[in-house]
């Protein structure tokens, strides 16, 4: 349950007054039982002594049954609870009932002996009664006998509790009604100014930091609403440095044109320092120089001149070395009393007083001087130190931003000379490859001609070397024809460039197979596929390349029928196609250079072959954007993975393999 | 101030005057009881008047009224004038009465349940007494001058022993004459029991059902010198002069009341009155036997 600051001062009003009120309720009982004890005492020894005179005669004449009577009339009082007449030896004569059953017995309780051992009158409280008893005289003092009564104290303890009721109730109804009022009062009292702070807070909570509350308290409440004014004011500051430092970083990070940067950062100090003029310096030449980026409310050619003459660096001296020395704030409150003050009469006709160097950058890597100059004399408080600090920190990252921005500037435009001089030269090696490829061809037909029509028209003719010769020969020139064949189909992947199309690879898949019937007849292999998609490319070349694999599947069999299986999956933006066969398998550690031109793994004699065909077919995957690679084990077949787009449907081929990074 | 004997007589007298002044004494029945305290005595014989009143209305009786009489005297006065038709007491008062106006026995009142009861004669075993004659030169105490078995009966007694009992006098300065027995009052049975366990007196007389109640634990301590023939507890009578037919009517009526519901509450009402039976035979053999000292008691009064 939420109480609230009032109905908690009730209730402890309420509580402490209860308590009070029970205290006082006990004082008064205490008070009134003593008081009532005594006049019960008095009263009762009264009684006892009249009744004790009253049966005088009746025990002196051994008058049991007057003396019965008279005991029985005098219990007609309510509270008397019992009453013993004994003899002067203490042998109990009567007590007052017809049945008398102690009659003739002897009192030996302590009260009784008590009693017997006094000359006058005495009382004991024992549990609920107040017992009197004492001796039983006549006119002539002569004492015949005891009396002994026990009289209910439940009357008393009834007045009592009476007394104690009426306390109480008097005492605490009164006690309660003030509290309670009193409560009430004090809780309406600082129940409200309570809750303008609450409201306050929850204002400031909301973003309303101009919200200020009145400060007309001198007690805790006026000392929590000046620190609840104290806070606004100070998060108003801190959020006003947080947006300036959101613009400033901002700006910093929107553009990296270091003068715009600095002329914002200088008109937020401009704000802070009421209209002070400020200059940024940074160092260039290795540290040697100051290099003049920013002016605010000063004369730039003048300050210059003074300083530099024309020139916008100068040498790292005066203020600007101390400061970087000092690595940190330097301030100097009268320019014109500091020795280290140069151009002292150009600053006292600026009317500049006061100084504020702050070190751009670190001590390890210091970046300039932020200089801002004041008119009056002027000591930074904490708050403009720290703003301070947080402009300087961001001029520093502006300027080093600015240098690395000049710096990737610099090797972009380097890296795109390369870039096109490589491609250049690509363009020409293809080209040679190309052009040397096709006009190779022409004398090869020619020795490749003459030397089959020679081995034909003189077989048997020639010794066996001569004929062994010609067969050699005859080999060789096809080998160079197949090995001009793949050099030419591996520079038009990168000299074709035609357009790319939506091709159903399911169909491509058919016609390398086609092409392959005599091998796949031959060798008694079995191709498997599954579902294969539609992509986007260059039809000859994604052919070519389904026919390379496929017939290394079957060029590279083991002892088995090749079980050559087309797979297909969809890998987010990509499909992954793959080639897998049952054949001799590869060592893994072949599985990049096996995609090199020219490379090869086993010789002429064990498979042919020009050592192109995998060169070629990373060449085709490339130009389509995707990656090759195989997994395999030598003995346990090989399969070879290829990747194509899906989700981006493109026509425009794949350019280069050298991508520009955007800066 | 006024004792409180003096205050009593005042009251009776008070009652009397107002019973008389609004008596109509032709049409009712008058019980009568002696009593210090009258009102006492008429609460305790209302519920018997009341029981009596409804029969007796066939006999003529509109009403049955309780008179109360300070003493055997007055009481002999109000029976000898018809002021009083039936009078119920213990046997002493009874045949003094009965002597003294010719009032006649009717029938006996059984009381907690006893008919009859013995008067004795107790003395301390201690007294160097161990019969009557031993309490020459003795004192003895009575209960009080009226008592059957507190005075009249012990004291018949002791003259029947050759004793001769006289009132104690105050000038005696506690010896007693030889050949006399001192007799005191006490005027209460536990004072008589006190008295003589406590050697205030030799020797007390009281019915022999007090005295074994009064003794307790001392029982053992205490010599019964004298115990008499059982005495009817109480009588009623009716006056000399009362129709037999209405006496009839009230001996049918109180006999038959322990028969009945009504009855018996009544009878219980009535000071735990048991029954009401015939007077036993050998009554009129005690009644005869006394006589002589009957009338010496009514000199001596």
């Amino acid at each position: 349950m939420k109480l609230g600051i009032r109905a908690k001062l009730i209730i402890c009003a309420f509580g402490v007054f209860l308590f009070t009120s029970a205290v006082s309720a006990g004082f008064v009982y205490l008070q009134a039982r003593r008081e009532i004890l005594y006049d019960a005492e008095t009263s009762v020894k009264d009684i006892a002594a009249s009744t004790a005179g009253s049966v005088f005669d009746e025990v002196y004449r051994l008058d049991l049954w007057g003396l019965r009577q008279k005991l029985a009339a005098a219990r007609a009082n309510p509270d008397l609870s019992y009453t013993y007449v004994t003899d002067i030896a203490g042998v109990m004569l009567s007590d007052g009932s017809s049945g008398n059953p102690l009659r003739d017995h002897m009192l030996t309780d302590p009260f009784s002996t008590l009693m017997r051992s006094s000359s006058t009158w005495v009382t004991r409280i024992e549990g609920d009664l107040l017992k009197v008893g004492g001796p039983i005289r006549g006119p002539d003092k002569s004492q015949v006998g005891y009396l002994q009564m026990g009289f209910s104290l439940a009357g008393m303890h009834n007045d009592l509790v009476d007394a104690a009721v009426r306390a109480i109730t008097f005492g605490g109804v009164i006690g309660i009604s003030v509290g309670v009022a009193l409560a009430f009062l004090f809780g309406t009292a600082l129940g409200r100014p309570i809750r303008a702070i609450a409201e306050a807070c929850r204002q400031i909570g909301a973003g309303k930091l101009e919200t200020r509350l009145d400060g007309g308290r001198s007690d805790e409440l006026g000392e929590v609403a000046e620190a609840v004014n104290s806070m606004a004011a100070a998060l108003e500051r801190k959020i006003d440095q947080l947006k300036t430092a959101q613009e400033v970083n901002e700006a910093v990070t929107a553009t990296l044109e270091l003068p715009s940067v600095l002329q914002m950062l200088t008109g937020k100090i401009e704000r802070l320092f009421s209209h002070s003029p400020v200059i940024i310096v940074q160092l260039v030449n290795r540290g040697q120089e100051f290099e003049y980026v920013a002016f605010r409310n000063v004369d730039e050619e003048e300050w210059m001149a003074e300083y530099g003459g024309k020139s916008r660096s100068i040498a790292m001296s005066g203020l600007g070395k101390a400061v970087i020395e000092c690595e940190g704030i330097l301030h100097i409150r009268d320019l014109t009393a500091d020795p280290r003050v140069r151009h002292r009469k150009f600053l006292i006709r600026q009317g500049l007083v006061s100084y504020f160097g702050l070190l751009l950058g670190s001590k390890d890597n210091p970046l300039g001087v932020l200089t801002v100059y004041t008119r009056q004399p002027h000591d930074p408080g904490p708050d403009e130190v720290e703003a301070l600090h947080d402009l300087g920190r961001h001029a520093g990252v502006a300027i080093q931003n600015s240098r690395l921005y000049q710096a990737s500037r610099e090797a972009e435009k380097s890296l795109a000379e390369k870039v096109a001089e490589l491609a250049r030269s690509n363009a020409e090696l293809e080209q040679f490859a190309y052009a040397a490829s096709h006009d190779l061809q022409e004398p090869l037909r020619a020795i490749t001609g003459y030397t089959t029509l020679l081995a034909k028209r003189y077989k048997g003719k020639l010794d066996r070397d001569a004929e062994e010769f010609i067969d050699f020969a005859v080999d060789g020139a096809n080998r160079m024809q197949r090995l001009i064949n793949d050099l030419l189909l591996y520079s038009r992947v990168g000299t074709g460039r035609k357009e790319f199309t939506l091709l159903d690879f399911k169909a491509l898949l058919a016609d390398a197979l086609l092409s392959l019937k005599a091998a796949i007849d031959e060798s008694g292999a079995c191709v498997t596929q599954d579902t294969l998609p539609k992509v986007c490319g260059d039809e000859t070349q994604l052919r070519q390349l389904l026919q390379n694999l496929i017939g290394n599947a079957l060029k590279y069999r083991d002892r088995e029928p090749p079980r050559i299986h087309i797979g297909c999956a969809r890998e987010r933006d990509r499909w992954i196609l793959s080639v897998k066969d049952n054949g001799i398998g590869i060592d893994p550690q072949y599985a990049e250079r096996i995609f090199a031109i020219f490379q090869r793994l086993h010789t002429g004699q064990e498979y042919p072959g020009t050592g192109i065909g995998l060169a070629l077919c990373k060449k085709i995957v490339d130009r389509h954007g995707g990656r090759i690679w195989v997994e395999s084990a030598p003995g346990r077949g090989a399969t070879f993975y290829f990747t194509l787009p899906a989700s981006n449907f493109s026509v425009r081929p794949f350019e280069s393999t050298i991508h520009q990074v955007a800066i | 101030m006024p004792s409180r004997k003096a205050r009593v007589w005042a009251l009776w007298t008070w009652l009397c005057v107002i019973s008389l002044q609004g008596s109509v004494w032709g049409d009712a029945l008058r019980i009568g009881s002696i009593g210090y305290l009258p009102a006492d005595e008429i609460r305790d014989f209302l519920p018997l008047a009341r029981y009596l009143s409804e029969p007796l209305k066939t006999a003529g009786v509109e009403e049955v009224r309780v008179i109360v009489a300070g003493s055997i005297s007055e009481m002999a006065g109000f029976m000898r004038s018809g002021k009083v038709d039936l009078y119920i007491d213990s046997v002493f008062p009874s045949m003094i009465v009965s002597e003294l106006t010719g009032s006649r026995f009717l029938l006996r009142r059984w009381k907690r349940g006893i008919g009859e009861y013995r008067a004795v004669i107790f003395c301390k075993n201690d007294a160097s007494i161990s019969k009557l004659t031993d309490l020459r030169g003795k004192t003895v105490a009575f209960e009080e001058p009226f008592s059957s078995s507190g005075y009249f009966f012990p004291k018949l007694a002791l003259l029947r022993a050759g004793l001769r009992p006289v009132p104690k006098r105050e000038s005696s300065g506690g010896s007693v004459a030889a050949g006399d027995v001192d007799y005191v009052f006490s005027n209460a049975d536990e004072n008589t029991m006190a008295w003589v366990l406590r050697g205030r007196v030799n020797a007390g007389a009281t019915d022999h059902q007090t005295f074994a109640k009064e003794a307790r634990g001392h029982i053992k301590d205490l010599t019964i010198l004298y115990e008499s023939a059982p005495i009817t507890r109480h009588l009623l009578s009716y006056r000399d002069g009362l129709s037999e037919n209405l006496v009839g009517k009230i001996k049918q009526i109180l006999l038959a009341m322990d028969k009945s519901a009504s009855g018996k509450k009544a009878l219980l009402e009535f000071h735990q009155t048991s029954k009401f039976d015939p007077v036993p035979l050998g009554f009129a053999d005690i009644v005869s036997k006394s006589a002589p000292f009957l009338r010496q008691e009514l000199e001596l009064k």
